[in-house]
């Protein structure tokens, strides 16, 4: 399977590149990670509140984290000019260069996660059973809100993947800064035309249709369905924008 | 064969290149020269791709420079005048990066690596600066791409470590590789490339083969100021009299031309080079 811009052997290349110069920085991340929860459990432990609440509210969290962290640290190297110029340089297709730290950061962040998690829960229970306390094994994959997660996971990959290609520094920070900045500006202009629409219903007495407005399954529902429509084409296009930012870039 | 053909670029306000034209052939080594700023390093890295051209196209064997495709970026290896290396061992290194390029030869590389004294399995940041070049430069010899571009190769190098440098590369290039060496120091590269370009203010201002150079011109050392001989095209005081160049004739045979004399002649008579050399 080879063409310009899709190859096996290239996309095998690029993932081994990809593993090699990562790894230590993904393995620190999760050991990190591991480490911090396992602090905290110890504490809840020591104070005697540990109970299988905690693995439900920290796989949360933690897989949280990791959909900011992972997809922040992609693309370093187009942070310096010299790295950049080895990586912009080496012998793959943007395509190529792209969709390995892409599945990197999505399919192998969320598995090593998982991973990361299983272990912490079972060293988890073998020290509770030193203080007497019993815990369940959290099975996360069963939980009501997992593909809630992965689904917010998948969101905010995509924000801080875009973030990884579009800013020189300060990748997260500046993605934080630039996402809050744009959703309470668009937040304060849905609120003011919705005040607005409400305010005229009133004003013309209205208030049936207004209250229809509020109560409306219906409505409710065709809100509902283009709220995740518009978030999935966001998030489509910012991925789409981080491959062009990449295959744009420029080291001047 | 690497064709430059009406490119344009600037930066922001700054424009540099006009319409630029180059054709470089395979089995020569061509030694770009000019001053500080005047755009070696922005042409090596248009040609290498960190830079897109804003008019005009560069191709490599008929391959657009443009979509940065995977043939066009194995046909050259660009050793920067700037360079980070990654924290890995060389072997590494080699196993990471060595198999994107398909004719890559590993023997050459351990030749060169020896011949450069470098030890063969050291972490490669913490090597010195001269040492990271030399690993450099030994990779990208050994990549056996058919273009290799170089730019300020020898900066960093101690003065063995210079000849050294054109010992290995005059003995490890295939004969029908194109080899591009960017450098304002002259000196170091002399006796080793062919052609000579020299760019001022974003043109070529001389493009000539070196072997055709000494053929028509000769340097001398005049003991007097040559002011009304028509035969010299330039001089410069030196210690002891006068470095000349000058047309070969019955008195002033052929000699092999310091290339710091040709640069500095080419740079103040431009119109009188163009003049000889315009077929």
């Amino acid at each position: 399977m080879e063409s310009k811009t899709f190859s096996l052997r290239r996309i095998s290349l690029v993932f081994k590149y990809n593993f090699i110069t990562y790894a230590r920085s993904y393995m620190t991340y999760f050991a990190a990670l591991m480490g911090v929860i396992l602090i905290i459990f110890l504490l809840s432990l020591l104070s005697g509140n540990a109970t299988n609440s905690f693995f439900i509210s920290w796989f949360s969290t933690s897989l949280i984290f990791t959909s900011i962290i992972i997809p922040g640290m992609g693309f370093r190297e187009l942070r310096s000019k010299t790295a950049a110029t080895t990586y912009l340089t080496l012998p793959a297709s943007t395509t190529e260069k792209f969709i390995v730290p892409f599945l990197l950061t999505t399919i192998g962040a969320i598995l090593a996660q998982f991973l990361m998690f299983a272990l912490f829960n079972l060293l988890a229970i073998v020290l509770a059973g030193f203080f007497h306390t019993q815990l369940e094994f959290y099975q996360f994959w069963n939980s009501p809100d997992f593909w809630d997660l992965i689904k917010a996971y998948f969101i905010l990959h995509s924000l801080f993947f875009f973030g990884a290609t579009a800013f020189k520094k300060s990748q997260i920070l500046q993605t934080i800064l630039w996402t809050t900045v744009i959703l309470s500006t668009i937040g304060i202009i849905i609120g003011l035309t919705a005040a607005t629409m409400a305010h005229n219903l009133i004003e013309s007495y209205n208030f049936n249709l207004l209250a229809i407005a509020i109560n409306n399954e219906k409505i409710k529902n065709t809100i509902q369905i283009t709220g995740k429509i518009i978030t999935t084409l966001i998030v489509l296009l910012l991925w789409l924008a981080s491959y062009f930012k990449l295959k744009e870039k420029e080291v001047v | 064969m690497l064709s430059i053909s009406n490119l344009s670029f600037s930066y922001k306000r700054h424009p540099l290149f006009n319409q630029l034209q180059l054709n470089l052939e395979p089995g020569k080594i061509y030694g770009l020269l000019g001053k500080n700023g005047v755009g070696k390093t922005t042409l090596l890295k248009l040609v290498s791709t960190l830079l897109y051209p804003h008019d005009g196209q560069i191709t490599i064997n008929g391959i657009n420079s443009t979509k940065r495709h995977p043939q066009y970026l194995s046909s050259f290896y660009l050793i920067p005048e700037e360079f980070s290396l990654p924290q890995m061992k060389m072997s590494t290194y080699l196993k990471v990066y060595a198999p994107f390029y398909p004719s890559f030869d590993e023997q050459m590389f351990h030749k060169i690596i020896k011949e450069f004294e470098l030890e063969q399995d050291r972490v490669l940041t913490r090597m010195s600066y001269g040492q990271k070049k030399k690993f450099l430069i030994a990779f990208g010899l050994a990549t056996n791409t058919p273009i290799l571009l170089m730019d300020e190769p020898t900066n960093g190098l101690d003065i063995p470590s210079k000849s050294q440098f054109r010992r290995t590369v005059a003995e490890n290039l295939a004969q029908d590789r194109i080899v591009v060496i960017s450098t304002h120091q002259v000196k170091d590269v002399e006796g080793l490339i062919d052609d000579v370009i020299i760019l001022q203010d974003g043109v070529i201002i001389f493009q000539g083969n070196l072997f055709d150079i000494n053929e028509h011109l000769t340097a001398v050392m005049l003991s007097q100021e040559p002011i009304d001989d028509k035969n010299v095209i330039y001089y410069e005081p030196v210690l002891g009299g006068y470095l000349t160049l000058t047309r070969v004739n019955e008195s002033h045979p052929p000699h092999r031309i310091d290339l710091e004399l040709l640069f500095n002649a080419v740079i103040s008579r431009q119109e009188v080079f163009n003049q000889i050399f315009k077929n």
